[in-house]
């Protein structure tokens, strides 16, 4: 059974039909909303909505891109979306891990060196600009090839192959300034 | 340097998500929507604006409502019982 099959059963009120879209991309939604927000317990709920959100727009999914093209889209939105939003909760969780330093300090120092050098690769990977991080995401984490990029970010794929030469200088320099140290 | 970056991403790529995650997603489906009450955008700026407008307002009705009052009447007050020691001190000169 393909996608427009399962699709076309959901549509006509097989609700249960639809697990078998879940089970077919939950690993590469997981994956690319890892590449976002490299935290587990946040890659899950956002993995949960994207399923849930996509279930519920699943009438205005036309079938003009692969429904896999059409799932990436929402994934790579509600990422953006959370880390908008984490953006501006920015001041306040300083505020509040400040209080919080005590009792995280034990395990942060002990996982500290070990961690280290991925928390300047994540730090770099984070600073990049959205539409760069969202090409890297994609061409790393679920290795799309640029046709299949550039139909998720609706651009062309010179734009992703520019996008991604852009990724790969800024990921170097910033990781040049730290790790060359 | 391409080096670590590829050996992060393996590692998050490793990550696996929870075996549950479709249980949940089929149960959030399945289990019947419950409304939230969410206030449409335009409603919340007019309410934004509205809470505004009644504090300005608010503010000049009180600030309207302080008259300067101004007393023209003098009155003047004088403390005598000081005045009665210098007299008994005259006296004693006098003396």
């Amino acid at each position: 059974m393909n996608d427009s099959d399962i699709i076309r059963n959901v549509l006509n009120g097989d609700q249960n039909k639809y697990s078998l879209i879940v089970e077919k991309y939950q690993s590469n939604v997981f994956r690319t909303v890892m590449g976002f927000v490299h935290q587990k317990e946040n890659a899950e709920e956002i993995t949960q909505d994207v399923f849930v959100k996509a279930y519920y727009s699943l009438k205005s999914f036309q079938g003009r891109s692969a429904f896999n093209t059409w799932l990436y889209r929402i994934t790579v939105n509600l990422c953006l979306n959370f880390l908008n939003k984490k953006k501006r909760r920015k001041i306040w969780s300083l505020f509040t891990d400040s209080f919080q330093l005590p009792m995280k300090e034990k395990f942060v120092i002990t996982q500290m060196e070990e961690a280290e050098e991925f928390r300047i690769v994540q730090k770099a990977i984070d600073s990049l600009s959205e539409k760069q991080r969202t090409a890297f995401v994609l061409s790393k984490y679920e290795e799309l090839s640029q046709k299949q990029i550039a139909s998720v970010m609706n651009i062309t794929e010179g734009a992703v192959e520019q996008l991604l030469q852009r990724a790969k200088i800024n990921l170097k320099k910033k990781l040049n300034r730290h790790v060359g140290k | 340097m391409q080096n670590i970056i590829e050996k992060f991403v393996d590692r998050e790529r490793l990550t696996g998500p929870n075996p549950f995650l479709l249980t949940r997603v089929m149960t959030k489906i399945t289990s019947p929507a419950v409304e939230k009450t969410i206030l449409h955008p335009s409603l919340k700026f007019a309410l934004v604006v509205g809470g505004l407008v009644s504090a300005v307002a608010g503010g000049i009705a009180l600030g309207s409502t302080y008259s300067t009052r101004t007393n023209n009447e003098k009155v003047l007050c004088i403390n005598d019982t000081q005045i009665e020691n210098f007299g008994f001190y005259y006296t004693i000169g006098e003396e």
